[in-house]
């Protein structure tokens, strides 16, 4: 079977959607409360602001945010090679989310606090045959 | 709740015991935690027949032998107790102040006159550290972030990043916070390591996950349990404190006040810590990491449900 490409899946259902245009950002598939506007991601039905039932409605978000922290970690689970960098991303839109960074040295120096990253599609890690993308 | 604590009753906690934390691949959960009870028990110089209930935390007994309820009757079956009233509490580091916390409640409002409070893991698996820190991984809500690679320790990390930012603390601040407790480790036989060490050690020592070195870091493959058993202060009879000091164990003199009237909860709990011996039966349970107190508590505070997925790359990586 060599020479075929990897199988690929994502990493979690109905998590994200691909850029319609070359060039354009992903779309991280959310959801917003019709009453007090709150923005979550991953999507869910009742709101975690206002706590109101069946109160929200899917809402694409803009993978673009900030690095609110993160941590060169030296040690990871099964499948994921270290050091690799985790962060919590503050993202325009609102919701604070999990990320791994990628593009840069996996090293203490090459991020701060602060900086602009924008979201990419990416394989995380293999389950079997199957590669996983996030 | 503020009405509630001003009309429980006093609460003293009159017995600790604990098995020692390590590595004891020749024990069952049950062994761990029947060494731990009856310490109390007898640092208690009670008849064990006088318990009302139990309350006993365990997190990762389900995970390594796939029994997931009646977890209690599991961990108390070897002590004699199994007639006893008994709950199963859950909670991460937690666990066992959880259950402490439930005990204290249970006779504190006049539910049972006298509660047992344990906490107990048994986490090492000979030759597979793996499967230790898998378990502990199965206290971080499993999500999408924890399939792309969130660890609790990466979590706590980022935590204390955001601390040392907001408060000026610096990663010297946690080594003497680790070498304070290596310290009392060492003085303590009951300890995992007994071994003290220095702050600059500790800083030249391999890195975790900045700003953790490994010596802030307890091992995940570790097994040990500890118990202490609350009752109300009218509970303990001034016979008893006469008898038990006769005997020379002293436990009844140093009854420790764990709740009073309101206002006098937490602040009295802390003061009985650094007083003296209890503090063992609230270490119930497990790992923390040398940040301690401080380092477990806001746990990334604002990175909860809501803090998911992406992944994403710099915009201006230098």
């Amino acid at each position: 079977m060599s020479g075929n490409p990897p199988l690929t899946r994502p990493i979690g259902e109905g998590l994200f959607a691909p850029a319609e245009r070359s060039g354009d950002l992903p779309w991280l598939l959310g959801s917003r409360c019709q009453r007090c506007a709150e923005v979550v991601f991953p999507a869910m039905q009742d709101c975690p602001a206002c706590v109101s039932h069946n109160s929200m409605l899917g809402y694409r978000l803009r993978g673009r945010g900030r690095i609110d922290r993160f941590v060169v970690a030296r040690h990871g689970p099964q499948g994921f090679t270290p050091p690799y960098i985790q962060a919590f991303v503050q993202l325009d839109d609102g919701p604070l989310v999990y990320s791994l960074i990628d593009g840069c040295e996996p090293r203490e120096d090459a991020l701060q606090a602060g900086q602009t990253v924008e979201m990419s599609i990416a394989p995380v890690r293999r389950d079997g045959e199957v590669e996983l993308i996030g | 709740m503020r009405q509630v604590l001003s009309r429980m009753d006093e609460v003293v906690v009159i017995g600790v015991g604990m098995h020692r934390f390590g590595r004891f691949a020749d024990k069952r959960l049950g062994d761990l935690a029947r060494d731990a009870v009856w310490l109390a028990i007898e640092d208690a110089g009670i008849d064990p027949r006088l318990l009302d209930i139990a309350y006993v935390a365990n997190c990762y007994h389900g995970f390594f032998t796939g029994q997931c309820d009646a977890i209690a009757p599991v961990a108390l079956g070897y002590t004699g107790l199994s007639g006893l009233a008994m709950c199963h509490v859950s909670g991460g580091t937690g666990a066992a102040t959880l259950a402490f916390h439930d005990a204290v409640l249970a006779v504190g409002s006049g539910l049972y006159r006298m509660a047992l409070a344990v906490g107990v893991e048994k986490q090492y698996v000979p030759g597979d550290p793996v499967r230790s820190i898998a378990a502990i991984n199965t206290s971080l809500e499993h999500v999408v972030a924890t399939d792309m690679g969130m660890t609790p320790l990466a979590e706590l990390a980022m935590g204390l990043r955001r601390l040392m930012q907001e408060r000026g603390w610096t990663r010297k601040d946690f080594a003497h916070i680790t070498a304070k407790n290596r310290q009392h480790a060492a003085n303590n036989p009951l300890a995992e390591i007994q071994q003290a060490i220095s702050v600059e050690e500790i800083l030249a020592a391999r890195e975790v996950a900045w700003p953790l070195t490994r010596p802030m870091c307890a091992s995940a493959a570790v097994d040990g349990a500890a118990a202490a058993i609350v009752c109300t202060r009218h509970c303990a009879t001034p016979d008893r404190r006469r008898a038990a000091a006769r005997r020379g164990d002293g436990a009844w003199q140093h009854a420790l006040r764990v709740t009073g009237r309101s206002g006098q909860t937490q602040r009295s709990a802390l003061h009985g810590c650094r007083a003296g011996r209890v503090c063992v039966g609230l270490r119930a349970g497990r790992r923390r990491p040398a940040g301690s107190r401080t380092a477990a508590g806001p746990r990334c505070g604002g990175a909860g449900r809501n803090a998911r997925l992406l992944r994403a790359r710099p915009v201006c990586a230098r």
